[in-house]
């Protein structure tokens, strides 16, 4: 398991600003094409949540229609910090289920995997990056599944 | 007919008995009298537009993103319109496709109560992601789709 | 002896609105009842100012058959994922008793419907008879008394909290 800091809106978007690739795709976000001041007013109007869990950052934010689920985002191929944060939010926030939408080829697929998330869809062409448009894989899972570590 | 840009004048259109975020917003059956009506602001910004067919319905293209070309498109029809929900979303395709020249369109639908598959698929968009306990709705939870349309140059 | 049957008062079609401008006289008209306590436990000495703020922070007319009937407004309590709400429901003077308890069902059922609800509560000043008759008839828990928060005609009061429970979702 992964020790959780929770961020501070600024200091979230400046550490987002520094993961480079990535953080690409982080709760749709893209510190590639968008500078700290946007990364921060996105997270504020996502009232979405960062942490650093060791050398990853993770986040979530709650879906508008049902704020028991979470949008959650990681940086990293481990599952740990997945695990942290999912143990965070069913304590911290009685969040009942999850979803991921990752990147085509975004490190954070492993991750979730790892976490025993299903894949139940593909947003086609969702995601410009390098030149080309990219599918964002969508991953579920609900609050009951256990990440192996 | 064709849309126009919004004036204060269309403000009514803007509030309607809908599910709130929905693709194709339609009156919903059983809705209980004193629900909050759904709501869209009025356009503001960048990264939102907001066009009309005046006295019948609104077209909003919300998070517009010029980098990923896309926007999650809400359509919002009045009461004793709805029969217009086929032409509106003909409409919101061409206007999002050629006037915003924009790559992708997508948006919610909530099959629980939503007839808009057929009208839908018709207009060019397919169900990409079925999303469990997506929305809460009637006292329990319901699944939420994700549908789109991707407009490959 | 036979005893006088009363007729149950006829229930009218519920409806509500956001303030609009044009509803500005009626509204501030319920601010001179003596004991339209919405948002308030001094209705007759607000300034129009202080109703505005009032009115601003997502209140609803409530409307009988298409007249105004009283206010409303739901505030949600600590975070969103909590799924606690206060109901703050005030009718006017002249509205009878079974629409107190028929207004309440109706908002109870429209807000569950659209949101999952753990705890809905209302609250009511020991003095405000007309609001603890009503709370009481609707059927809501009757929690307890917050002693001395309250000032009216030179005394303290309590105020008094109800509430209505749901098992969580999961």
């Amino acid at each position: 398991m992964s020790d959780l800091r929770v961020l501070e809106i600024a200091a979230a978007a400046a550490e987002l600003a520094d993961s480079a690739e990535a953080g690409r795709g982080f709760l749709g976000l893209d510190p590639v094409t968008q500078n700290e001041p946007l990364l921060a007013a996105e997270l504020a109007r996502m009232s979405a949540g960062v942490c650093r869990a060791d050398d990853a950052l993770v986040g979530f934010a709650p879906n508008p229609g049902q704020p028991r689920q979470m949008f959650l985002a990681s940086t990293s191929a481990r599952p740990e910090p997945v695990t942290s944060l999912l143990g965070f939010l069913r304590t911290y926030c009685r969040s009942d289920s999850y979803l991921a939408m990752v990147p085509a080829g975004h490190p954070s697929a492993a991750a979730f995997e790892s976490c025993r998330f299903t894949r139940i869809g593909t947003l086609r062409g969702h995601w410009y990056q390098s030149g080309e448009y990219r599918d964002i894989t969508v991953y579920f899972a609900k609050a009951a599944v256990e990440c192996p570590s | 007919m064709t849309l126009q840009g919004y004036r204060e004048d269309d403000r009514d259109l803007l509030t309607g008995s809908w599910l709130a975020g929905e693709l194709l917003g339609l009156p919903v059956p059983d809705r209980p009298p004193l629900a909050e009506p759904a709501t869209v602001p009025p356009p503001s910004g960048d990264d939102d537009e907001l066009c009309v067919l005046p006295g019948v319905a609104f077209v909003r293209y919300t998070g517009l993103d010029w980098v990923h070309r896309r926007a999650r498109v809400e359509i919002g029809l009045r009461e004793g319109h709805e029969d217009a929900a086929s032409m509106l979303a003909g409409l919101a395709v061409d206007h999002g496709l050629r006037d915003l020249r924009l790559h992708r369109l997508y948006g919610w639908i909530t099959p629980a109560v939503s007839p808009a598959a057929r009208l839908l698929t018709e207009a060019g968009f397919r169900r990409e992601v079925s999303v469990p306990d997506g929305f809460w709705l009637a006292g329990k939870l319901v699944e939420r789709e994700i549908w789109a349309l991707t407009h490959d140059e | 002896m036979t005893t006088a049957i009363t007729a149950p008062a006829e229930l009218p079609r519920w409806s509500s609105r956001v303030p609009r401008g044009q509803d500005r006289e009626q509204l501030l008209d319920l601010f001179t009842e003596p004991d339209f306590y919405f948002r308030t436990e001094r209705p007759r000495f607000l300034p129009e100012r202080e109703i505005d703020e009032i009115l601003g922070d997502g209140a609803r007319l409530l409307l009988a058959d298409g007249q105004l009937a009283g206010l409303y407004a739901f505030d949600a309590e600590g975070s969103p994922h909590g799924c606690h709400f206060s109901l703050n429901l005030r009718l006017r003077a002249s509205a009878p008793l079974p629409w107190w308890i028929s207004a309440y069902h109706e908002l109870d059922r429209a807000i569950r419907w659209q949101r999952e609800v753990v705890r809905l509560s209302m609250h009511f000043a020991e003095f405000d008879a007309r609001g603890l008759r009503a709370a009481r008839a609707m059927g809501l828990t009757e929690e307890g008394t917050l002693a001395g928060v309250a000032v009216h005609d030179g005394r303290r009061h309590g105020r008094v909290f109800f509430s209505r429970t749901w098992r969580p979702a999961s």
